[in-house]
């Protein structure tokens, strides 16, 4: 039950590191959305490793570093590094979804969706199931 | 993406035919199979919409063409077949832009109903599957806004 979340926290350790990474190729006015984004994954995060804990897991640390499979070398790779973050989350937290418990599943949706707009704001195109 | 353990892959499964498909004895319907089929109803009526749009507006036919065949993705992942049930007449004083917007909104419907289906089913795959659709949905929402 607990493998789709662990592999969210992951993902969002992921996401938290890469939006450091995204912040630091953009320009002044793009900043405070990188911000937000940064911000939202970190609750998510938290989120997590409070769920994961409260279940008697104890919740993976991050890595130290993360790679993006793609150089990141100005604005424009560091946007489309953001919409990669975003629509692999998306189907991360699709796959929480698959958890019983009723209020987690709505928390995995609503979590899924707001990836998907982030990817949208970050300048995705739609996909039939969206994934990195 | 980003590398360090793993980063979930999306695999989209084979979700079982829908009830009483190609079958002499009607087996009784479960709530998830009835799920799928309204899914399904409601897909079909979307890809037919955007048949009649595509149609009546050929300015805005590839950003229509390509959301269209996403349903059909959609379609399939119910485990029914898309049907040509031809073009419905648009109203004539209808621009593109109107109908971008009206399109982004039935979008955005449907985003929610399968957010809604997603919680109500019962098969942990079909809940993925149709978390991922209500995404896509979403994101067709959002381009057709920002496009009319």
């Amino acid at each position: 039950v607990s493998d789709t979340l662990a592999e969210a926290l992951d993902a969002e350790y992921a996401a938290t590191y890469a939006y450091g990474l995204i912040g630091s190729h953009l320009s002044s006015a793009q900043q405070p959305q990188a911000r937000t984004d940064l911000d939202a994954h970190r609750q998510l995060r938290d989120e997590l490793r409070a769920k994961l804990s409260a279940s008697g897991v104890t919740p993976a640390p991050p890595a130290p570093a993360y790679q993006p499979t793609t150089p990141v070398t100005n604005a424009r790779s560091a946007k489309a590094l953001a919409v990669q973050v975003e629509l692999a989350l998306a189907g991360s937290w699709s796959d929480v979804t698959t958890q019983t418990d009723d209020a987690q599943r709505i928390w995995a949706i609503k979590n899924a969706q707001a990836c998907t707009r982030r990817a949208m704001s970050w300048g995705a195109s739609s996909q039939a199931f969206p994934g990195p | 993406v980003i590398r360090a353990a793993t980063v979930a892959v999306i695999a989209i499964p084979a979700v079982p035919a829908l009830a009483g498909c190609g079958s002499d004895k009607p087996s009784p319907p479960n709530p998830d199979d009835q799920l799928r089929s309204q899914v399904a109803l409601e897909e079909q009526a979307l890809i037919n919409r955007y048949s009649s749009a595509i149609a009546a507006f050929p300015n805005v036919a590839n950003t229509l063409t390509a959301i269209r065949d996403q349903h059909v993705e959609h379609l399939k992942a119910m485990g029914a077949p898309p049907i040509n049930q031809g073009e419905t007449a648009i109203e004539g004083s209808k621009s593109s832009a109107n109908e971008l917007a009206s399109l982004a909104a039935a979008e955005r419907k449907a985003s929610k109903a399968r957010a809604l289906s997603c919680e109500a089913a019962g098969d942990q795959e079909l809940r993925r599957t149709l978390s991922l659709i209500s995404c896509s949905e979403l994101m067709h929402a959002i381009e057709l806004a920002a496009k009319s």
